[in-house]
């Protein structure tokens, strides 16, 4: 009976050609998805064809949503001194407005959507600009008004601050009644105002998700002014899970169409081009905002470059080409890449309406003759269908600090679907074979290895 | 691969004596029967390619020893096991089959290793009835002297009996270890928030505390998420005592410690490659490094009753070095984090483990 199932099943799978199945359906086009990824990019510069080379690194990565940092203060000196903080004229002023005209036109011209983080009051102490010693929001929210007008059907999402959820030393408390009255309101209301369907964030939180902190915004009338909440996820937050799932369920609740914004991930670069970790890390915290419904997820951040606080470089390009090379990426570059470029347009997609499981294949066999199998027990399974044409089939162990590696068969409980093909992490257009077998009319996928590196893989539909 | 015992004569490829059980006079939960050639060779056998694990057992736990693990229930078995394995290897042992009690989720199993580069040490649960992994551990950091370790191992789903794999599973290792214990244990309480950090240690000494209720009538031991912040000599232990409330800090700690436990740095320690990190002293919980870490406390607890875990850097480097332990506001009703002596309304992540009964 057994040999019998056997014979049957090698004779199914040897029956299965290429041509017995439907043909990838083709990608959509980067202008046209639902794209929840983006770039956290600091340095918008006021040379066209340096900012066309980069914004064409973040296309070709699938980042569909660059985030830039805004701020008035650099828009319009007033005639402050800025050399002290690092800028120089070539920053500021004219060149900043040309800067930022650069960062939005060309990205609307690559089909990228692009966003904006506007700046508080944080960088001057309680003062929304040094020229301005009245601390009042209304100046401020004029020149929002100005800006959202001045891009209007151009920026997709306005995130309002950063942080501002924490108390510092000049005396905010990060209060949510201070966050609402003293700044969101005003400044939400004056992005409206330039630009009635742009999509309006809070302030990305800090120690996100601070899901009390966001409730008490939402209680104070924040979806009357705003479309979501934003929030800096670093990656040990997003490898439990649990606390975004948690605030996800809970806002929802009191506010069901609310978005979610924000900066995350987070994994720092230990060993320049080729790190697996980062390369690992980077692919997960991805895959994982999209799984969970991000509506706009910048990863933090993209050049090569160390931050002020802790001196870590989480950056995945080491270079964008400036000088006519071509750019230098890291893997994280690809890995992030892969899952950009497989995983998007997700309200489109489906789940399979047939069982699709793993079973630990890491067989091994004891003198006395115990069989057993040794895996990680985390290992997390996410399969989606595309257009009835594409099954995509995601295995990874979401273990980042404590990595986890094993080994698993993936069962198809389907006829229907077959000639699984796996996409290497670090190529997204690459299509490999795979050992595969059917036990009757389940499709076998052998000893699949999954770790900290996701393995994805892509089957076609039989043609009837 | 070669196969190193503990004694002279380490060539021989055999079992030098048969693992056995040690009983207690109490009834006897995990009784089974003694399987003689309990495991000499691994063999994957999907590739037959043998995977041999040379291995010798010795008893060397005794009805005393039992006693000072306090349970009536436990097995002990001690097996010194040195293994010299290349990458994508897999050896180990695996011990007689262990009924669980009902209510049992997961195994404490403590054991004596040293000469572990990280992950050179699987440890894994695997089901009687369907041989499949339902738990498994690895080593996250390096461990090169000889130390005991804990390990707390959840399981998956329940399962009436399980055998425990010890080894390394397709990793290279030159580890030696002995397991010394395994019991039965059951999640009491399970605060799993990591959003911020907590300082152990310096620059202001801070010790962290945290109130919790008890749901069993015995721990077995707790686990946290930690990190150091520095790797410079010298380094703290971590030392973790576990107090009786009495209505007040100051009346608890008074009161003296049920139980305490002494992590040494070196089984926190991180590999850290990169020098920023290690040179930066930052408490940012999204710097790499954080280590799920169990701790082995015994003593009687009362259900309902609260008591108090200290966290605390002690020994050389505990004026200079601290440790990072995690966790965030929480809706914990019973009971909260004490940041030094300061009362918060946050709560540790922190799993604490109850005997089974």
């Amino acid at each position: 009976m057994i040999a019998s199932t056997l014979c049957c099943g090698v004779l199914a799978a040897a029956a299965e050609t290429p041509k017995t199945f439907h043909p990838e359906p083709p990608p959509t086009p980067l202008a046209e998805r639902e794209s929840p990824y983006g770039m956290t990019w600091f340095h918008t510069i006021d040379d066209e064809v340096k900012t066309r080379s980069m914004l064409q690194t973040l296309a070709d990565m699938g980042a569909r949503q660059p985030l830039a940092l805004i701020y008035w203060w650099r828009w319009d000196t007033k005639g402050i001194e800025y050399e002290s903080m690092g800028y120089r004229p070539g920053d500021m002023d004219e060149a900043y407005r040309r800067a930022l005209d650069y960062y939005v036109n060309i990205s609307v011209e690559l089909g990228l959507q692009p966003c904006f983080r506007v700046g508080s009051f944080r960088v001057f102490k309680g003062l929304y600009h040094k020229a301005d010693p009245t601390g009042s929001v209304e100046p401020y929210a004029e020149w929002l008004t100005m800006l959202a007008e001045r891009y209007r059907g151009k920026v997709r999402v306005w995130m309002m601050g950063d942080e501002e959820n924490r108390g510092y030393p000049f005396g905010w408390t990060g209060d949510p009644d201070d966050y609402m009255n003293k700044f969101f309101i005003a400044a939400a209301t004056a992005v409206r105002k330039g630009d009635p369907d742009a999509l309006i964030g809070t302030g990305s939180v800090s120690s996100a998700p601070a899901t009390h902190w966001l409730l008490d915004v939402i209680e104070r009338g924040l979806p009357k002014y705003a479309d979501g909440v934003s929030g800096n996820f670093a990656y040990p937050v997003i490898e439990s899970r649990h606390e975004m799932e948690d605030m996800i369920r809970r806002i929802r609740k009191v506010w069901p169409e609310c978005r979610f914004f924000g900066h995350n991930g987070y994994a720092e670069n230990l060993h320049g081009t080729h790190d697996s970790r980062q390369a690992g890390i980077t692919a997960q915290s991805m895959f994982i905002s999209w799984d969970l419904g991000w509506d706009s997820v910048a990863y933090y951040l993209y050049l090569f470059s160390k931050t002020a606080d802790t001196r870590q470089n989480y950056g995945l390009l080491k270079s964008f080409g400036e000088n006519g090379g071509p750019p230098e990426v890291t893997d994280a570059w690809r890995a992030y890449q892969t899952i950009a470029h497989t995983f998007y347009d997700r309200s489109k997609l489906k789940k399979p309406d047939f069982n699709i499981s793993i079973r630990q294949s890491d067989r091994l066999e004891t003198e006395d003759g115990f069989s057993f199998t040794l895996a990680p027990t985390e290992a997390e399974l996410k399969c989606f269908i595309r257009a009835d044409r594409q099954l995509l089939i995601y295995l990874a162990c979401p273990r980042f600090n404590e990595p986890r590696e094993g080994r698993w068969d993936i069962l198809v409980e389907t006829p229907s679907w077959g000639d699984p093909r796996r996409i290497p992490l670090l190529n997204y257009t690459k299509r490999e074979s795979v050992s595969h077998h059917r036990e009757n009319e389940t499709l076998v996928i052998e000893n699949v290895k999954a770790g900290l590196e996701p393995a994805i893989f892509t089957l076609r539909k039989k043609k009837r | 691969m070669r196969y190193d015992a503990d004694v002279p004569d380490t060539n021989r490829l055999n079992f030098r004596r048969e693992p056995q059980f040690i009983r207690t006079a109490a009834p006897v939960a995990f009784e089974s029967p003694v399987i003689p050639a309990c495991i000499a060779l691994l063999r994957d056998s999907r590739t037959r390619a043998a995977a041999a694990v040379m291995m010798f057992l010795t008893v060397s736990a005794s009805a005393d020893d039992l006693t000072t693990v306090g349970s009536a229930d436990a097995i002990s078995v001690a097996a010194a096991v040195s293994l010299s394995t290349g990458q994508d290897q897999t050896a180990g042992i695996v011990l007689p089959e262990m009924a669980l009690p009902a209510g049992t989720d997961a195994l404490w199993i403590r054991c004596r290793v040293n000469n572990l580069d990280s992950r050179a040490l699987t440890l894994a649960a695997v089901d009687v009835a369907t041989g499949e992994t339902v738990s498994y551990w690895q080593n996250a950091s390096p461990l090169q002297d000889s130390v005991e370790i804990s390990a707390a191992l959840p399981l998956s789903r329940p399962v009436k009996s399980v055998r425990l794999f010890a080894g390394t599973h397709r990793s290279a290792s030159n580890g030696r270890f002995e397991i010394l214990n395994c019991r039965a244990v059951r999640t009491g309480l399970k605060l799993n928030d990591r959003i911020y950090g907590v300082r152990i240690g310096p620059p202001d000494g801070r010790t962290s505390r945290q109130l919790f209720t008890a749901t069993g009538k015995k721990i077995a031991g707790a686990r946290i998420l930690i990190r150091p912040v520095e790797q410079k000599e010298p380094r703290p232990d971590l030392q973790v005592r576990l107090y009786r409330w009495e209505d007040s800090l100051p009346e608890t700690l008074e009161g003296g410690p049920l139980v305490e436990s002494v992590i040494p740095w070196k089984v926190i320690a991180v590999e850290w490659e990169s020098e920023s990190v290690a040179d930066n002293q930052i408490d940012a919980t999204y710097e790499g490094g954080m280590r799920h870490l169990a701790i082995p406390l015994s003593a009687e607890t009362k259900p309902g009753k609260q008591y108090l875990l200290e966290l605390a850097a002690v020994g050389p480097g505990a004026a200079e070095r601290s440790y990072i332990g995690y966790g965030w506001v929480g809706s914990y009703p019973g009971g909260h984090l004490f940041d030094g002596t300061r009362e918060t309304d946050w709560d540790l992540w922190l799993e604490i483990y109850d005997e089974v009964e």
